[in-house]
This record gives C-alpha cells, sequence and structure tokens, in this order.
C-alpha cells in the first residue's frame, strides 16, 4: 500500500514536470533562457527581427506561376506516390520520408506554400517556411549568423534566401572540386602535408648523420 | 645636421627639389615620349612610356601621411597618368577616407567552409594581384578535424579531381587578420605601413623598401612580397583601386589584404564575402551593436587564431 503511494506520488510530480515545460519553447540545457521561439503565425518569426529583403524567387521558378497547370487542368491527388509523369526531377531527400508534397506546398492554392497550420507563405518567404523546423538557424539567418548578406555591409539589408543555396527537396549541400590550388614559390617547392614536422634537416646529408652502430669491440 | 624629430617635411628642400626636378624635366624632353609602339609586356617592363618629371616626382613622393590634400590630388592623378600608360585602360585611384564611428571586423564560420577556393579567386579578381607568379592574398588550409596543428595543415589540397570537403578534415581560411597589436607595423623600419582609424593595416606601396621584416613579424603568413616584376594581364585589371588598397604593385614591395578597402569604405562587402558560397563569411563594423559580426561575436563560439601572441586579431573563426 505504502509502494503504490509513492508511485502515485512520484507520478504526480512526473505530471508537474511534464507540464511545468512551455511547449512552445525550447530551452537549452544548462539556463532556463529560451534558445528559440516556435510561432503559431510563422510571420511572428519577422515581427521583431531588423528590416530586410530577398531577391524574389518566383523569377526564378521554371513552372511558376503552378496554377497554370495545377487547379483546372490538373486535379489535386493527395495520395502519396513516386511521381513519374512531371516533376520527375524532384528527388525528396529532406526529413527522411517524414514530408510529402503537400505537406509544405498548399493544396488549395499552387502559387503558394503554407505553414504547417495550413497558413499561406508566398515562394519569396521561403525562410518563414523553413523556419518552422530549423527555428535557430532562422534566428541565425535574421541576425547574420548563418547565410549571406548581399551587396553591402551598412545601409538596407538584402539577404539571401534558403533556397537560393539549398535545393529545399534535397537540402545537403555536395561536395565540390576546390579551384586551382596555389603554386608554390618560384625557387621552392612543395613538402606534402604529411612530412611536415618529421622532416629533419640532418636526414639530407646521410655522411654527417651519426649511424647509430658502434665498432665491434674485439 | 642636426637631427629633427618632426613629422613636416622641410620646405625649403621641398620646393628645391621641385624645381631642380622640373629644371631637368625641360632638359630631358626628348627622352621623354620617344617611343609609342611598345608592346603591352614591354610597357609594363619598362613602366609606360614615363615622363622625366613623373619619374622624377615618383622617386621624390612624400609618405603618405605626411602629404597634404593637394599633394595627394598631384599623386593620385600621376599614378592615373602611369597605369594608363603602362596597362592601357584608365584606371582610377581614389583616396576614400575612414568613415567616421568604424572599424571593420571578420569572422568566419569553419563549419560552413568546405574548402572551395571560390575565396582566393575573388581575392585575385579583386585585387590586381601579379597572376604570374601568382599572388594570393587567402591561405585555406585543411586541417584533421580535432587538431589544431598548423604545421601539418595542407595548404596545396586538392589535385582538380578530389571533391571537398573531404571526410575527416575541416578547411581555415587565413588571410591579414588586421590585429589590433600589429607586430608588422612595429617591425617596419620605415614606417610605410600602419593601421588606418577603421582598423585595417595597410601599406604605402611607394614608400616601402622591401626589405620584408614585416612578413617575418607577421604570424599568420598574410605579407605577400613582389620577388618579381608583376604580370598583370590588361583584362584582368580592376579599374577601380585605391590608393592604399588594390592598384597595380610593383616589383620589390610588400602587399597584402586590406578588407578590400576599396570597396568596404564605399559600404560594399569585401570580394571574399562576395565570392562564398556557402555564406561562411560574416563581415561588418565592430562598433555597431546591431550589425552581423556583433551578433556573432555575441551568441557563438569564437576563437582567434594564435591568440596568445596578444596580437589582438580583428578577425574571429566560429563553429555552430
Amino acid at each position: 500500500m505504502r509502494r503504490l503511494f509513492l508511485a502515485l506520488f512520484a507520478l504526480s510530480f512526473g505530471a508537474i514536470g511534464v507540464f511545468a515545460l512551455d511547449s512552445s519553447e525550447i530551452r537549452s540545457d544548462h539556463d532556463s533562457k529560451p534558445a528559440a521561439k516556435q510561432y503559431d503565425d510563422p510571420r511572428e518569426a519577422i515581427a521583431k527581427v531588423p528590416a530586410f529583403v530577398t531577391d524574389p524567387s518566383t523569377d526564378r521558378l521554371i513552372y511558376y506561376p503552378c496554377s497554370n497547370c495545377h487547379g483546372e487542368m490538373v486535379k489535386s491527388n493527395p495520395k502519396v506516390r513516386s511521381l513519374a509523369d512531371m516533376h520527375v526531377e524532384v528527388k525528396l531527400n529532406h526529413g527522411q520520408g517524414r514530408y510529402w508534397c503537400l505537406t509544405c506546398h498548399n493544396e488549395n492554392d499552387r502559387d503558394h506554400l503554407w505553414s504547417l497550420k495550413k497558413q499561406p507563405i508566398s515562394f519569396n518567404e521561403s525562410y518563414l517556411l523553413c523556419g518552422q523546423c530549423h527555428f535557430a538557424r532562422q534566428k541565425d539567418f535574421f541576425y547574420g549568423g548563418h547565410g549571406k548578406r548581399k551587396a553591402n555591409w551598412n545601409g538596407p539589408k538584402k539577404l539571401t534566401n534558403c533556397t537560393e543555396c539549398h535545393n529545399p527537396h534535397n537540402p545537403a549541400i555536395r561536395p565540390r572540386v576546390p579551384r586551382v590550388k596555389p603554386v608554390a614559390r618560384m625557387g621552392l617547392e612543395v613538402v606534402p602535408s604529411e612530412m611536415h614536422g618529421v622532416h629533419n634537416l640532418w636526414e639530407k646529408h646521410p655522411g654527417s648523420e651519426p649511424t647509430g652502430k658502434e665498432e665491434p669491440k674485439e | 645636421m642636426k637631427f629633427q624629430n618632426n613629422n613636416q617635411p622641410d620646405p625649403k628642400r621641398r620646393a628645391a627639389l621641385k624645381a631642380l626636378g622640373l629644371g631637368a624635366a625641360v632638359g630631358a624632353g626628348a627622352l621623354a615620349s620617344s617611343g609609342g609602339t611598345l608592346t603591352a609586356e614591354q610597357r609594363q617592363k619598362h613602366h609606360g612610356e614615363e615622363t622625366f618629371e613623373d619619374h622624377w616626382h615618383s622617386f621624390f613622393q612624400q609618405h603618405y601621411q605626411r602629404m597634404s590634400e593637394e599633394e595627394i590630388e598631384v599623386v593620385l592623378e600621376r599614378l592615373e597618368r602611369k597605369y594608363k600608360a603602362i596597362y592601357g585602360v584608365e584606371v582610377k585611384v581614389e583616396n576614400e577616407q575612414p568613415l567616421e564611428g568604424v572599424v571593420f571586423g571578420y569572422a568566419l564560420n569553419i563549419s560552413k567552409c568546405k574548402g572551395y577556393r571560390e575565396c582566393v579567386k575573388g581575392c585575385t579578381t579583386e585585387n590586381n594581384q601579379s597572376k604570374d607568379p601568382d599572388l594570393e592574398y587567402i591561405r585555406v588550409l585543411e586541417l584533421e578535424k580535432g587538431t589544431m596543428n598548423l604545421e601539418t595543415a595542407d595548404h596545396y589540397y586538392g589535385d582538380g579531381e578530389t571533391k571537398v570537403p573531404q571526410p575527416g578534415k575541416f578547411y581555415l581560411p587565413v588571410q591579414c587578420h588586421h590585429c589590433e597589436n600589429p607586430p608588422c607595423v612595429k617591425a617596419c623600419p620605415v614606417k610605410a605601413t600602419w593601421k588606418e582609424p577603421d582598423g585595417i593595416v595597410v601599406v604605402d606601396y611607394n614608400w616601402c623598401i622591401g626589405c620584408r621584416m614585416c612578413a617575418n613579424a607577421c604570424p599568420y603568413w598574410a605579407r605577400k612580397f613582389n620577388w618579381h616584376e608583376p604580370k598583370l594581364p590588361v583584362e584582368q585589371v580592376n579599374p577601380e583601386t585605391h590608393y592604399l588598397g588594390n592598384r597595380p604593385r610593383f616589383q620589390g614591395v610588400m602587399e597584402k589584404c586590406t578588407f578590400c578597402i576599396q570597396r568596404t569604405r564605399n559600404g560594399q562587402m569585401p570580394a571574399c564575402q562576395e565570392a562564398c558560397p556557402t555564406g561562411a563569411r560574416v563581415f561588418g563594423n565592430l562598433l555597431d551593436p546591431d550589425s552581423e559580426i556583433r551578433y556573432v561575436l555575441e551568441n557563438k563560439n569564437v576563437f582567434r587564431l594564435k591568440e596568445e601572441l596578444n596580437t589582438e586579431p580583428k578577425f574571429w573563426y566560429y563553429s555552430d
């Protein structure tokens, strides 16, 4: 009986512990300051950050406006399937199978994206969409710790939108061949890096080096 | 002769030299502009068809910090004439002054840097470096993850096929750190290099005697010496230049990264920041509390290279 009480007691504390954490705030481990915040409306994220603009993405989208086909011509098919006729170039490699087109693409208005709570988001503001999961990156993006500021360090701020560097369907940046390597200064030669620090000057001249062998004594 | 420790040039001596120069120029009129059919290579070799007067004034040119504004104007005009003669294009040499309330700082995200060397390319396109022999301000070092041994760092990685980033490696671009306490400035015996009010360490190429003491003193290998007459193809000349920045240099002078002084003093980003495809580079005003660089310094784990040397670099590395 006493054990049962104890167990109930412990359970109730556990429950308090769970509810004490506000689910909308993500706290870092060692202090209780909120590290980032998830918003009900993605637009809340830009309410307090320094003003900025991005280049419009819609100019670069090949099929935009999407309502040219989607809408009257092509009816929406919410079934999860592999695309065979159109958009075959899209290989969804993001979120390890958690998503389908209609997670981000607005089913009712194909010229827009939508948030997880079905609020419309323009293609030009994809940082609002990405920030729903990548909220810590999003904060860095707004303040300059992630991404790239364009054109000037002073004055009106123009940022590089997420989708200018990351393919949203396959966001990891792939390795590539670097630019040409530098040449050694004239008259010098490149020593391979594994030789650095192990290269001893006296090894160049075997004659001047002590052999380590002693003459056999008789 | 009594040794005078003032920074003012002796006006009598300067006037005398000037008069002498003008007189000599009239006498040597025949020497000047005798040719006219020189090839681009010959022009570069002979510094263009420089008049005797120009040559004379260039030889006796004062230190940048000792010249008055009018004197600098004359120098800039002469340099523009000279570059026009050498390269055949209109090169604009500016003398943009440091902005009030600005100290430049740089931060580089080593988790984002993938070693593509795009910054190196952007830098050499902007800064009129010699293309043969190659002269580059930025070294991208390839290091083993978890180590910070600069002695075993590989500056010459990549064979034209291997892709970067290599697994288990990270990349550390090193350029001039624009130290608050620059050892190169202390080492210069003729004060040809100094720290500007906006924190940029610059060189007066016309005052440099090429002794290379600054290169010895610099712990970041940031200073590059023109051992040979720099060869800069005409089509690669960037005509937007600054006296202390990317104006074409000559043999026997030291040069270095200037945070693209010709761009940043006009509000633009440095060329390496613009060329970086990964957004690893953050540039801004350290005195502006709302700038990106201040956000990085206040919110990220930053470190400086060789901090123990007390050079106080204004170049930070961070990772996230």
